[in-house]
């Protein structure tokens, strides 16, 4: 496991120049697992290089444990050696859907939350945290629509889904807010619902608001303010947990990403994060 | 560890759910308006339906999110696959060849980069070859051989660490009967105009607009693109050097020298062994090879 006070950076393309001339100071490292699970040899290299220097955790946006379909097996043989390889303490993937009828759609993918959903998603992520043999954390989406045939809160499924799968959260604090907007429910009876002991992680990132007041989670922008004091309101809940901050789009130079990632210590201490 | 068998009444809910949303994903963005826009008239009504809602008919508002959400994700990796053909188009034009390509050839695995498989063949066979006007600015070789330079370019980019083939002793005494294998981070392009070049310089052109086509070359021109620990590096050759290598990609050396002096019989024997001698060298120094075999 990472130090409870941990505070990572999602690794991407942008970053490889300064991270090999600065070696900055980030406890640890998350990358895309999809990024390089093939052969190519240039991604193979600078994991390499990044990995001499830093723990590297895995999150993975394709193993669509949600889909009526059955699970890759190859793409579970090719997490498992890129496991192996870094060493992750725990790896990550999201609690939907991202592929179906053979398509594999490239995106996060809501369904109603339902009881024999719960038996379904935990039946499969049992085996995909036994297939791996390190811990596996699931992810909350953030979503932009909720189905009638729903009957449980977003909330209810996930924690219990972690609980009868003896899985993990990946907590996303942003998809949270943005959720709770998007849907109007209260994000402190969210963060309630939560065993905080067995969170693996806390994601952290930026999201954009539209002109129809629907708030899209772009991971362009910094944290926002109501996300920091959401976050501020879960550390205080919980004995801690290792945080990580996503910037996926627009990225700016990395000292800039650095700067947004210490705010999480200034929120934590009680500071404000101006 | 036994395989995973879960209950056929939710995995049979879930397939028809996931079968409806996928239509909501993958349904066409109208063009029409001259912006991207997502039609939920085309959403299929029983999903539509199902969708929760405080706000009378903003119940496809969601929808619209993943349904736009669906397509520029793959117009961007589609770009980032393809940034000499997307930026000689112009973004709107490429993204909506590349919403037609891909409403043919859906997405299916998992790693993004490879949406854009089949697309260089799709381009030359199913579109230019029927559609692109007559009055456009951009020959149609012109497109075609830039996107086998950005397809090349990713492919050899992606491609797996591979030892370089270095002569042993034996070798050297049964040179003519080796079949050489290309390194699969090697490849030969070609180019009437500077293709290359402008692709180095694809960050002086900020916007989505299409860019002007440089003036063509004097004579088409061979390129060897190879990746290195440095990244992907270009050395241009010779015509007859780019024949050697092909000829020496398929045949024997031995069948690849004799082919090429027949082809070369306007240059004095000498010279052209002096050229061979230096090319093959250079290819093996270079690390073009990846084996050699009887």
């Amino acid at each position: 496991m990472l130090p409870r006070d941990a505070l990572g950076l999602g690794l991407r393309i942008p970053y490889y120049d300064y991270v090999f001339e600065h070696w900055p100071d980030v406890d640890y490292f998350e990358i895309i697992s999809e990024n390089f699970l093939g052969p190519a040899a240039p991604p193979r290299q600078k994991l390499a290089r990044i990995r001499a220097r830093y723990p590297v955790v895995l999150h993975g946006v394709g193993l669509n444990l949600l889909s009526h379909e059955a699970i890759d097996e190859r793409y579970l043989d090719d997490l498992c050696r890129l496991a192996d390889a870094v060493d992750a303490p725990f790896f990550s993937d999201h609690l939907c859907w991202s592929g179906a009828h053979g398509m594999n759609h490239h995106d996060l993918l809501p369904t109603p939350f339902r009881p024999e959903l719960v038996e379904f998603a935990a039946e499969r992520i049992a085996y995909v945290q036994r297939r791996v043999g390190r811990p596996f954390a699931i992810e909350n989406l953030s979503s932009y629509v909720t189905f009638q045939t729903s009957t449980m809160s977003e909330w209810e499924f996930y924690s219990a889904v972690v609980r009868e799968s003896g899985s993990w959260y990946m907590l996303d604090i942003n998809n949270i807010y943005v959720s709770s907007q998007n849907h109007g429910f209260d994000p402190l009876e969210y963060l309630r619902a939560i065993d905080f002991a067995r969170v693996q992680q806390v994601h952290i990132a930026g999201h954009e608001r539209q002109a129809d007041g629907l708030i899209i989670d772009t991971h362009n922008h910094p944290v926002a303010d109501a996300v920091w004091q959401l976050y501020r309101q879960a550390w205080a809940m919980s004995g801690g947990f290792p945080t990580l901050m996503e910037w996926d789009d627009r990225i700016p130079p990395m000292p800039v990403v650095l700067a947004e990632l210490d705010k999480a210590r200034k929120v934590r201490d009680g500071q404000t994060c101006e | 560890m036994g395989r995973l068998v879960s209950s056929d009444e939710t995995t049979t809910w879930l397939s028809h759910f996931q079968n409806e949303f996928t239509q909501v994903l993958r349904t066409p963005l109208d063009l029409s308006s001259g912006t991207m826009r997502a039609d939920a008239k085309k959403y299929p009504r029983k999903l539509s339906q199902q969708i929760m809602t405080e706000i009378p008919g903003a119940a496809n508002r969601g929808l619209s999110v993943y349904n736009r959400q669906y397509w520029f994700r793959l117009f961007g990796a589609l770009q980032s696959e393809f940034p000499l053909v997307s930026r000689l188009l112009g973004y709107w034009r490429f993204n909506g060849l590349a919403m037609r390509f891909l409403g043919e050839h859906p997405p299916q695995e998992v790693e993004l980069h490879r949406i854009g498989r089949g697309f260089c063949a799709w381009l030359a066979k199913e579109w230019l070859a029927r559609e692109l006007p007559a009055k456009s600015a951009i020959p149609k070789i012109a497109l075609i051989q830039a996107a086998h330079i950005d397809e090349t370019w990713s492919r050899i980019f992606l491609a797996p660490e591979q030892p370089r083939w270095h002569p042993s002793p034996d070798d050297a005494a049964q040179l003519l009967h080796l079949k050489f294998t290309p390194t699969a981070a090697l490849a030969i392009v070609e180019q009437q105009w500077p293709l290359l070049a402008l692709r180095s310089q694809l960050s002086n052109y900020p916007g989505e607009g299409a860019i002007p086509l440089p003036s063509s070359l004097a004579q088409l021109e061979h390129w060897a693109l190879l990746r290195t620990d440095e990244g992907i590096g270009e050395l241009l050759l010779a015509p007859r050097q780019a024949r050697l290598y092909h000829l020496m990609s398929n045949h024997t050396l031995g069948e690849a020298l004799a082919t090429l002096e027949q082809e070369c019989s306007d240059l004095p024997p000498e010279q052209l062994q002096r050229d061979i001698a230096s090319w093959t060298q250079q290819s093996v120094e270079l690390g073009f090879w990846a084996k050699a075999n009887i």
